[in-house]
């Protein structure tokens, strides 16, 4: 039954009317009668967010592209659209069908970043869904979740059906060819379809699985399905070459954060930084091929129209012939004006040259990471740039007239002292000297610092370690200020720390979190990630009312022996290797990029890139 | 180089679209039609393409105005044709001609502009508001402006005003207003002083067509 809304109404009562409309160039209208599994691909954020994310622009595309299947857009309303939506008691919709949530077959939710948690369980509640699996019947869709937080998906468990973990494009089509089976075979017996899925590599369902505690302590989780997997494999595309790449991004028409296409030129990165989660549960480092690449962005600029194109991956410069690429790239889109763009820049000559060169000189400002101001710190954490490198990047980067360089760093990584925060304002001072030595150009040059705080993430190598506490981070933020105070040129902006508070908790959490979640929600918390909606004492009466202390999950710092909540899902690489380089940290030694001086035997069960190096200690 | 002028709709879902958003939308469809389109000079080249005057979001464009500059002659025809390819549902070219690059620009052109607001419930005393409107010596309204609000009159930016009927009978209220560079009055104003901008269903707006000095 198809019910389609008639939004005109709604549409003359918000702000960006145009966010909602979903019949944008290259967007994918099908006959409702030409369907037999609908599919909504949702992202807990506004338009201008979710229309930024690569993931689900692949899924779009590949889903559709089998014939009777249509995926659907579903995002977040802003305010004054949701607000419209509960006055008027209509449901949350889709964008190209303005189909009701609740009547789709399949939902898939990506699960970005922790605090998108209560938007997710509000377009639930939008969409006229029950909030828990349980409580659904056959009437209701399947509600599942893939994206990095899958890797610990464990405060949303009770919410979700399934959950995807790693590779989406070859599990979806597996998804799409049970639930059809399913479908027709017309039992209507959920459990039913959820057990055929238990059986698919990466999957995991949640309701098969009950945690256990000891007291207040997690010590395993008992497996309530004699046929579901005690561990659950991510998935893993192995070659990205003859993998679905959609060539024909839809196209919006307002503009949103990221307006423009993405070549994703490989997956996975090598480096090995340990702060980062992204590092450990996207490997192996699988590349397109120049080839591919160069073909594929010829058709999207034809097929989008766009005027830049990001060349997106984890680490961009680090793609093995990112010189050629950018040279090809060059000569076959010349003739029209295209913008190449790097996400993020390695601190180093060579990226800084390579940046310039895209920008064409048009670029005011460079952003590094060098993440910790001290060599020390910058060694234990694994993020290897040297100062003299740092030093280098910035002089590129001055002497060809940028007058802007940005600075990102953590706060509160394991062994930081107050030696390491001197650092960083010793760095921002040292590159403000630089350009006074009369090397730039133009009128006015800033560095800006930008610090958040470090949390500790599941399946990095620091998911042993503490957040500091929220007074201490404070009190460093405090004392990162008075240097500052001090340095003329030099500007220190801060991610608000009861934000990250609330992230570390998530991040590390378990399923006594998922009633806090519903509480908030009923509280009104959501959007928590945008500065103007998030309610930190709304939070804190939510953990409050189920007798949870946060701080327990944030101060969290378990041995190697203990059972962890996400031990079930695995990343590939071995907990050997993390607990590897946790200890290598703590001893301030450095783990060379693979990729560059051989294998380092992280565990993963297929790596492309694999070199035997026989002296490495294992 | 080669200047053309069009003439199109925006209409059904694109009037929800801002003016902005329509630039970007047509550039973007030039680039996928391959048109060899001009640029200007400069740091930061633009495309030679310009809009006759804004439209509001919310209100359809019957007969809305551009010009486009090629660095290659194409037949009229086929430029529109090629453009109209690449076009999202809801614009619509209704022509194109090809006219001299020395011309005036377009946006100086512009004096005003027609707009029909079509109600949806009829309003017994619409007549009589109407009046009690054009009657009036003066009608000041406020504008928020980067510097604060801003008092304007009305009156001299009225060029006509009357009610009609539409095609099953519903109260179409025609107006001529001044729009443009040396400024003017919006249909949304005008409604308001009429105390119909409220209704629920709200009323809908189109411009039918735009004044150009000739």
């Amino acid at each position: 039954m198809n019910q389609e809304l008639n939004l005109d109404e709604l549409l003359l009562k918000v702000q960006k009317p145009a966010r909602y409309l979903g019949t944008e160039v290259n967007s994918i209208h099908k006959r409702s009668q030409d369907v037999d599994v609908q599919l909504a691909l949702a992202f807990p954020d506004i338009y201008e967010v979710a229309m930024s994310h690569l993931g689900l622009k692949i899924l779009y595309g590949a889903a559709n592209r089998i014939d009777s299947v249509q995926a659907q857009r579903v995002f977040a309303p802003a305010e004054d659209m949701e607000a419209v939506l509960r006055e008027k008691g209509l449901p949350l919709f889709s964008l190209e069908g303005r189909r009701p949530f609740n009547q789709f077959d399949l939902v898939g939710f990506t699960l970005q970043y922790e605090l998108s948690y209560t938007s997710i369980l509000n377009m639930l509640q939008l969409g006229q869904v029950p909030l828990y699996s349980q409580d659904r019947t056959t009437r209701d869709p399947f509600i599942l979740g893939g994206g990095p937080c899958a890797f610990n998906p464990e405060p949303l468990a009770p919410f979700f059906d399934a959950f995807v973990i790693g590779d989406g494009e070859e599990v979806l089509e597996e998804i799409i060819v049970l639930y059809r089976r399913w479908k027709q075979e017309g039992t209507g017996d959920r459990q039913a379809f959820l057990r055929d899925l238990s059986q698919l590599p990466g999957l995991y369902i949640p309701s098969f699985y009950q945690p256990v505690y000891s007291g207040d302590t997690f010590t395993g989780l008992e497996k309530m399905e004699p046929a579901a997997p005690d561990r659950i494999t991510k998935r893993t595309v192995r070659d990205l070459d003859h993998t679905y790449y959609p060539d024909d991004f839809i196209v919006p028409f307002i503009d949103v954060v990221h307006d423009r296409a993405s070549l994703e030129l490989f997956r996975g990165c090598s480096r090995g930084c340990r702060f980062c989660q992204a590092g450990m549960i996207y490997r192996p480092v699988r590349e397109r091929s120049l080839q591919n690449l160069t073909c594929l962005a010829e058709r999207i600029i034809q097929n989008t129209g766009f005027e830049e194109i990001s060349l997106a991956s984890l680490s961009s410069s680090d793609y093995s012939a990112i010189t050629p690429l950018v040279q090809q790239l060059e000569e076959r889109l010349g003739k029209k004006i295209i913008r190449l763009s790097l996400p993020s820049l390695r601190a180093n000559r060579f990226s800084v040259q390579l940046s310039d060169r895209l920008q064409k000189g048009k670029a005011a400002g460079v952003t590094f990471a060098p993440e910790a101001g001290s060599q020390r710190l910058r060694k234990a954490i694994n993020k290897q740039i040297s100062e003299q490198e740092i030093m280098e990047a910035a002089g590129e980067a001055i002497a060809s007239g940028r007058n802007h360089i940005k600075l990102y760093f953590m706060l509160g990584l394991p062994t930081e002292g107050e030696e390491d925060l001197k650092e960083i304002g010793r760095l921002a001072g040292e590159i403000l000297d630089l350009r006074r030595q009369g090397k730039g150009r133009g009128m006015s040059f800033k560095v800006s610092v930008s610090v958040s705080t470090f949390v500790p993430k599941a399946h990095s190598p620091f998911q042993w370690e503490p957040q500091l506490p929220l007074a201490e981070v404070k009190n460093r933020q405090e004392y990162l200020r008075r240097i500052f105070k001090k340095i003329k040129g030099a500007e220190l902006n801060w991610h608000g720390a009861e934000m990250s508070f609330l992230e570390a908790v998530f991040a590390r959490g378990d399923r006594r979190l998922a009633p806090v979640l519903e509480k908030a929600l009923a509280g009104g918390a959501r959007m928590d990630a945008w500065d103007d909606r998030f309610d930190f004492s709304l939070w804190m009466e939510a953990f409050q009312a189920e007798s949870l202390d946060p701080a327990r999950y944030t101060a969290f710092r378990p041995g190697y022996a203990q059972p962890l909540p996400w031990d079930h899902i695995s990343p590939g690489v071995s907990r050997d290797f993390l607990i590897r380089e946790h200890q290598r940290a703590l001893q301030g030694q450095e783990t060379p990029d693979c990729r560059r001086e051989g294998c380092w035997g992280c565990g993963l069960p297929y790596c492309p890139t694999r070199q035997v190096k026989q002296d490495a200690p294992l | 180089m080669h200047r053309y002028r069009i003439f199109f709709a925006k209409q059904g879902d694109l009037k929800y679209i801002s003016h902005l958003d329509l630039q970007r939308t047509v550039i973007r469809a030039m680039n996928r039609a391959d048109l060899p389109v001009a640029y200007s000079q400069g740091f930061n080249p633009q495309p030679k393409l310009t809009f006759a005057a804004p439209l509001a979001v919310g209100i359809e464009g019957k007969n809305e105005l551009m010009e486009l500059d090629l660095t290659e002659h194409l037949p009229p025809g086929e430029l529109g044709t090629k453009l109209q390819n690449q076009f999202p549902a809801g614009l619509e070219i209704k022509s194109v001609e090809e006219i001299d690059p020395a011309g005036p620009s377009l946006a100086s052109q512009v004096t005003g502009a027609v707009y029909r607001v079509f109600l949806a419930k009829p309003l017994h005393d619409l007549e009589k508001r109407i009046k009690k409107l054009k009657n009036r010596s003066s009608i000041v309204v406020s504008r928020p402006g980067k510097k604060g609000e801003k008092k304007i009159d009305l009156k001299p930016f009225i060029l006509d005003l009357s009610l009609g009927q539409g095609e099953q009978g519903q109260n179409v209220i025609t107006m001529q207003l001044v729009t443009g560079n040396q400024g003017g009055a919006r249909p949304g104003e005008i409604l308001q002083q009429l105390g119909v901008s409220e209704l629920e269903p709200p009323p809908s707006i189109y411009r039918t067509e735009l004044l150009l000095e000739q």
